[in-house]
């Protein structure tokens, strides 16, 4: 279970996130979703404790978020961004066993949990060989989700994984994610600009705005009990084909 | 790398130790002709009695020679009275060669007896002209209002040139100019300028046939040629001693005139005149061989690339290490990277001059001035391409749980490894180029050839140093970009 209270984060005296409480439980998927800027990057890097917040706590499964803790903490964090942030110089294959070899895994160990997940996220071999900038963006997330799968960590941070790859493509991929996710059972905070992907996704909707968090709930009552004017227009914001008339 | 390190000081202290405990003598010699002439005679000579000793010739400047002797670097070299009164015992007061001989003990330095020539300033004129007006003292030259004075420019701004010369003997000519030396020597002979300033040993003085004015007033201080030695010397080689006495009041003006005009006119080797004025004068026959020119670029390679390798590896160990400091710490950075950038700003030939109080002279205070200088590139590139990284790239690195020494090895450095390998080439192609300048402290190189092609106005002497080093750059530039594809990964060198 991720815990945060009373989480604030200021950057020289500009406030980006303020108060924050919020519980995900574990094995569900939570979507993170609000206008540009509203802070969800920065609600998940505090997670991933990447940055300090200003104020307030952080508890991953009861373990308080500190120096101290979060070298063990991270080993059960995986963290996919846009873009995958692959490292350039390093192979696919290199990318994802780092950590591995890093913790000192056997190389039969490595080849059959490469195997599995290669399998899971459906990559082709030949593929492990390339560079990042020999890949294509849907391919290079792909890479990015065995890299953060890798030492099976229990809670998967996404932000924005599918935000720049092209309609069909994204949505292969979210179709092979949500099976990756019920599969799996992680616990999994994802940030998305798209409601439908959220619904698509989500357990749980968590929507923000301005640092703070407007209204948490199901996809259903998000949509069907707005909870204030700003959601209802955030609900209603999103097109879709049938707009067209 | 830790065996790097240890090879670089063991090079270091071998090319210490070998110099200093040994019993070999040393004569220095300045980056004018005249000098390496004498420098040259106190080496044949010296060898001719069979002592061990060598002409580290062509050094910078008064100040380098005195200091290398001060240190026990050198331990003998001409000198000129003049000089030692005005610039190394600037200050005291010194009435006659005895009180200088005095106050040279203090340093543990002794004097020689002049050797018979004064090379100070002079007025020269066209000796037919001379001749003709019966123009022999400085004083005669009063009557004649119609000559056309040229004047080198430092001579027309010294106070101990032009403006006292004129006050003490009441010159009023219509026309005096400034003009640089050489020109003054061509207007001499096409009849545009009539009387020259020139130092009274110069080859000119006999190649276009001048009149030296007798300077009649005793304006002109002294310059006296002398040898300077260590008051050890004594000890360490009593022969030496004893050479040197033989050579008191053995050369005089005109001896010296025609060595100069030898070496500076007839394009003879300096030892060649050396051993000719020996064998003339004490029947003395060496036969010195001259090294071959290629020999001599052997030579100069070798030295030149253990100036420029040494400094360079010393650099690398120790600038990518203060930029990696300097990113992971802003504050100790912004330090780390003003202190390099002020090394920077401090003129190469500066800064050679300030090692030699500690290293004396020769390779070792130039690969140490060379390394300082190689810094600041490295340093800066390290640091800048660290900080280019992006932070998505260093949070993934982060959050995989790698510990900072593993970030450092495997993601940052080789992501940074393409800024640090141009601040590296940039640091060696700028070390190739100053490092022509240590032949001024003795370092050898290329520039020892550079040196002696502008002294002796010898434009194919300057090439056989200029042209190798300018070489030795393209190859230094041509290996990094071949190693760029050894060093920098493969991922990155992918065209997108
Ligand atoms: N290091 C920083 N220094 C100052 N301000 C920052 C910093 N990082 C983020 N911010 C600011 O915090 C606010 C929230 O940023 P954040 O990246 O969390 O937004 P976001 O919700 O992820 O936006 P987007 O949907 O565009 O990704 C923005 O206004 C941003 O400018
Ligand atoms: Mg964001």
């Amino acid at each position: 279970m991720i815990k945060l209270e009373n989480i604030s984060k200021h950057y020289n005296g500009t406030g980006v996130l303020n108060n924050i409480t919020l519980e995900i439980e574990s094995e569900s998927t939570s979507i993170l979703i609000g206008p540009s800027g509203c802070g969800k990057s920065t609600l998940i890097r505090i997670i991933a404790g990447l940055i300090k917040p200003s104020n307030g706590k952080t508890e991953i499964n009861s373990v308080p978020v500190t120096k101290k803790n979060i070298n063990g903490i991270r080993k059960n964090i995986g963290y996919v961004i846009q873009e995958g942030g692959l490292f350039p110089h390093l192979s696919g294959y290199d990318n994802i066993v780092l950590a591995a070899k890093y913790y000192k895994w056997k190389q039969n160990e490595i080849d059959a949990r490469v195997k599995q997940l290669s399998e899971l996220t459906g990559l082709d071999n030949v593929l492990l060989d390339k560079y990042p900038t020999q890949l294509s963006g849907g391919q290079r997330q792909r890479i990015s989700l065995m890299r953060a799968l890798m030492l099976d960590p229990q809670i998967l941070l996404l932000d924005e994984p599918l935000g720049a790859l092209d309609p069909l493509i994204r949505f292969d991929l979210q179709k092979d994610l949500k099976e990756i996710f019920n599969k799996l059972g992680k616990t999994v905070v994802m940030v998305t600009h798209d409601l439908a992907e959220a619904v698509y996704f989500g357990d749980k909707i968590i929507l923000m705005a301005e640092g703070s968090i407007v209204q948490n709930d199901s996809p259903k009552n998000l949509i069907e009990n707005p909870k204030n004017d700003f959601v209802k227009k955030f609900v209603n914001a999103q097109r879709t084909y049938l707009d067209f008339k | 790398m830790k065996i790097l390190w240890i090879y670089i000081l063991i090079c270091l202290t071998a090319a210490g130790c070998t110099e200093k405990y040994s019993s070999q003598i040393n004569v220095g010699s300045k980056k004018f002709t005249e000098s390496v002439i004498l420098g040259e005679i106190i080496t044949q000579f010296a060898k001719s009695a069979n002592v061990n000793i060598e002409h580290k010739k062509e050094l910078g400047g008064t100040r380098i020679l005195w200091s290398a002797l001060l240190k026990g670097d050198i331990d003998l070299y001409p000198e000129y009275t003049g000089t030692i009164i005005q610039e190394l015992l600037n200050g005291e007061s010194i009435k006659d060669f005895n009180s200088l001989k005095n106050s040279l003990k203090k340093y543990s330095v002794e004097i020689s007896n002049p050797l018979g020539f004064n090379n100070t300033y002079a007025i020269g004129m066209n000796t037919k002209l001379a001749d003709e007006l019966g123009i022999k003292n400085i004083s005669d030259l009063a009557e004649y209002k119609g000559l056309k004075f040229g004047f080198t420019n430092e001579f027309m701004n010294r106070n101990d040139g032009w403006p006292g010369l004129q006050k003490k003997y009441n010159l009023l000519p219509d026309n005096v100019a400034g003009i640089d030396h050489d020109l003054a020597y061509r207007g001499l002979e096409n009849g545009s300028i009539d009387v020259v300033d020139l130092y009274s040993t110069d080859a000119e003085i006999k190649y276009y046939n001048l009149k030296v004015l007798k300077d009649d007033l005793n304006y002109f201080p002294l310059y006296n040629a002398v040898i300077l030695y260590r008051s050890d010397l004594k000890q360490k080689s009593p022969n030496t001693i004893s050479l040197i006495r033989r050579l008191e009041d053995r050369i005089n003006e005109e001896e010296m005139i025609n060595m100069n005009s030898d070496v500076k006119v007839n394009g003879k080797p300096e030892f060649q005149t050396a051993s000719e004025f020996l064998s003339k004068e004490f029947n003395i026959e060496l036969h010195v061989q001259q090294v071959s020119i290629l020999n001599e670029l052997l030579k100069n390679t070798k030295d030149h690339l253990t100036l420029v390798l040494i400094s360079l590896f010393g650099a690398i160990l120790f600038a990518v290490p203060l930029g990696v400091i300097a990113f992971k710490n802003k504050k100790t950075g912004n330090i780390i990277l003003s202190v390099v950038g002020i090394i920077q700003t401090i003129p190469s030939l500066a800064i050679l001059v300030f090692m030699i109080p500690f290293f004396g002279i020769g390779a070792e205070p130039a690969i140490v001035a060379l390394f300082l200088y190689s810094l600041l590139p490295i340093v800066r590139n390290t640091y800048s391409g660290l900080n280019e990284i992006p932070v998505q790239i260093r949070e993934s690195a982060v959050v995989l749980g790698l510990s900072g020494k593993e970030i450092l090895r495997k993601i940052e450095l080789p992501l940074a490894s393409r800024s640090i390998l141009a601040g590296i080439k940039t640091s060696a192609v700028i070390n190739v180029g100053t490092a022509t300048l240590g032949a001024l402290i003795g370092a050898g190189g290329f520039g020892q050839p550079i040196l002696t092609g502008i002294r002796l106005d010898s434009i194919s002497l300057i090439l056989q140093g200029a042209v190798p080093a300018a070489l030795l750059a393209i190859i230094v530039q041509y290996l990094f970009d071949l190693s760029e594809k050894i060093i920098v990964p493969k991922g990155l060198r992918i065209d997108k």
